[in-house]
């Protein structure tokens, strides 16, 4: 047999790690005694560490992201007409049609927990918002943004005492607070972020309904309550995202993202930085609620 | 998206894009079939190299499976009395003599099975057996074409090194 010939054939798996620490003592006594091996290793991992490190991906193409975003949109459309029309002959759809903005984010939370820094979170960059800007009110309300951030901080203090079991227990408690508007418990499970409390609220002495889940970087809460955009402060940055605006802030470490949805707004809070926040809100705004 | 592409560029330059608007479409209709808990990418390469293997057959265009243990051997037995510690091969300077650029050029020379191996392992840093799975072979397979690859690349830089006067000579046999 010829050692070195047997040591090559190991080489790489002892470069990559996939022998058990005896088989590696044996292969790096070899490589001590042996020059030839020795010097192949050396190649080998110089190869490794310049393929690692100094040939780089290429930029992605003009247009490429734009072209992959208008084709998937094209396939929403698609699919959404074919349910509209499966609509007026039986069976009806068993399968509601999805839509890819909210696939985005599910994809990126499932990729985050496989694989850090996943290739999925593809960053929409900022539409100009269409028309004339919102109006400053004469009397601006920063004191609704400001109160959902403090709740969030107490809701942060004492998750334990919002728990409950399920949606319709959630559901429940709303109810039996008496509020005036429309909510709904929304299903995020569909994107990894399971339901874990909830109550009603008060914000700045104005009620709110509430909903608590848990996000992969920690806690994230939901808040309904009545309100208009034009009485919310000036925000960090403004997004447009289908028939949706979204106002973002941020405060310390947590992203706040603010839309209207009906008659009421909307408010998610996270931490994290402001786009992955951002793709979550709109996953909620497109979600289903519990049934 | 940007690991995507680079992956279908290095199969099929010509047609990188197209490969890479097709797996995303493909992925969004099949999401379902998706583990939660795996390797997305390792999911999202796999329908690329499914694409492209699918485009290949209608052409009747078969991938290249060169499997030349001879030049595996060659490149072995060219290695084996390289100096390498008369090139200057800090991580400071590997950059700057053009190492980055000569793997990636005979990267490009790299028989198409031998390329998507070290492409996947030593750029993408996936697993033998995610390899194995997106090239539907077995691990074992990944393992020869990876050595094979690996060989002939660090062959092309010790050329490259000695021609730019970074190596001197080879050790005498």
């Amino acid at each position: 047999m010829n050692p070195q010939e047997h040591i090559d054939h190991v080489l790489d798996d002892w470069l990559d790690g996939r022998l058990s620490a005896e088989e590696g003592q044996a292969v790096s006594r070899h490589l001590d005694a042996c020059e030839a091996c020795r010097s192949l290793a050396d190649g080998l991992r110089l190869t490794r560490q310049v393929l690692r490190e100094d040939v780089g991906d290429p930029a992605l193409p003009d247009g490429l992201e734009a072209g992959v975003f208008s084709a998937l949109d094209r396939e929403d459309e698609a699919t959404r007409a074919s349910a509209r029309g499966s609509r007026t002959d039986s069976p009806p759809l068993t399968v509601r049609p999805r839509r890819w903005r909210t696939w985005i984010p599910l994809a990126a939370a499932l990729a985050v927990a496989a694989l850090a820094g996943f290739l999925f979170a593809l960053r929409e960059t900022p539409r100009p918002i269409d028309g004339p800007p919102d109006p400053v009110p004469a009397a601006r309300q920063p004191g609704a943004v400001d109160a959902v951030f403090a709740d969030y901080a107490a809701v942060l203090k004492a998750p334990a005492a919002f728990e409950v079991e399920s949606a319709e227990a959630l559901a429940h408690r709303w109810q039996q607070a008496n509020l005036d508007f429309p909510v709904r418990v929304l299903d995020l499970s569909e994107i990894g972020v399971p339901l874990v409390g909830g109550a009603a609220r008060a914000l700045g002495g104005q009620p709110a309904a509430m909903a608590l889940y848990q996000g992969l970087e920690g806690l994230i809460a939901c808040w309904m309550f009545p309100g208009e955009e034009a009485d919310l402060p000036p925000p960090l940055a403004e997004h447009e995202r289908g028939e949706f605006r979204f106002k973002v802030y941020r405060r310390g470490d947590a992203s706040l993202v603010v839309w209207r949805e009906g008659d009421v707004l909307c408010a998610l809070a996270a931490p994290g930085e402001v786009q992955q926040v951002l793709d979550l809100a709109f996953a909620k705004a497109m979600a289903p609620a519990f049934t | 998206m940007r690991r995507v592409f680079a992956f279908a560029r290095r199969l099929a330059a010509a047609e990188a894009e197209d490969l890479v608007q097709e797996a995303y479409l493909r992925a969004y209709r099949t999401f379902d079939n998706f583990q939660p808990g795996t390797n997305s990418l390792a999911w999202l390469l796999t329908i690329v190299r499914s694409i492209y293997l699918n485009r290949r057959r209608r052409l009747r265009l078969e991938p290249q499976t060169q499997t030349d243990q001879d030049l595996e051997s060659a490149a072995a037995h060219a290695l084996e009395h390289v100096d390498w510690e008369s090139i200057e091969l800090s991580r400071a300077t590997a950059g700057r003599w053009g190492a980055g650029e000569a793997v990636d050029a005979a990267l490009a020379r790299l028989p198409e099975a031998f390329r998507t191996a070290v492409v996947l392992v030593d750029l993408d840093g996936l697993s033998y057996e995610e390899a194995s799975k997106i090239l539907d072979c077995p691990v074992g397979t990944i393992r020869s074409r990876l050595a094979r690859a690996r060989r002939q690349l660090a062959k092309s830089l010790a050329d490259y090194a000695e021609s730019q006067g970074l190596m001197v000579a080879r050790r005498a046999t």
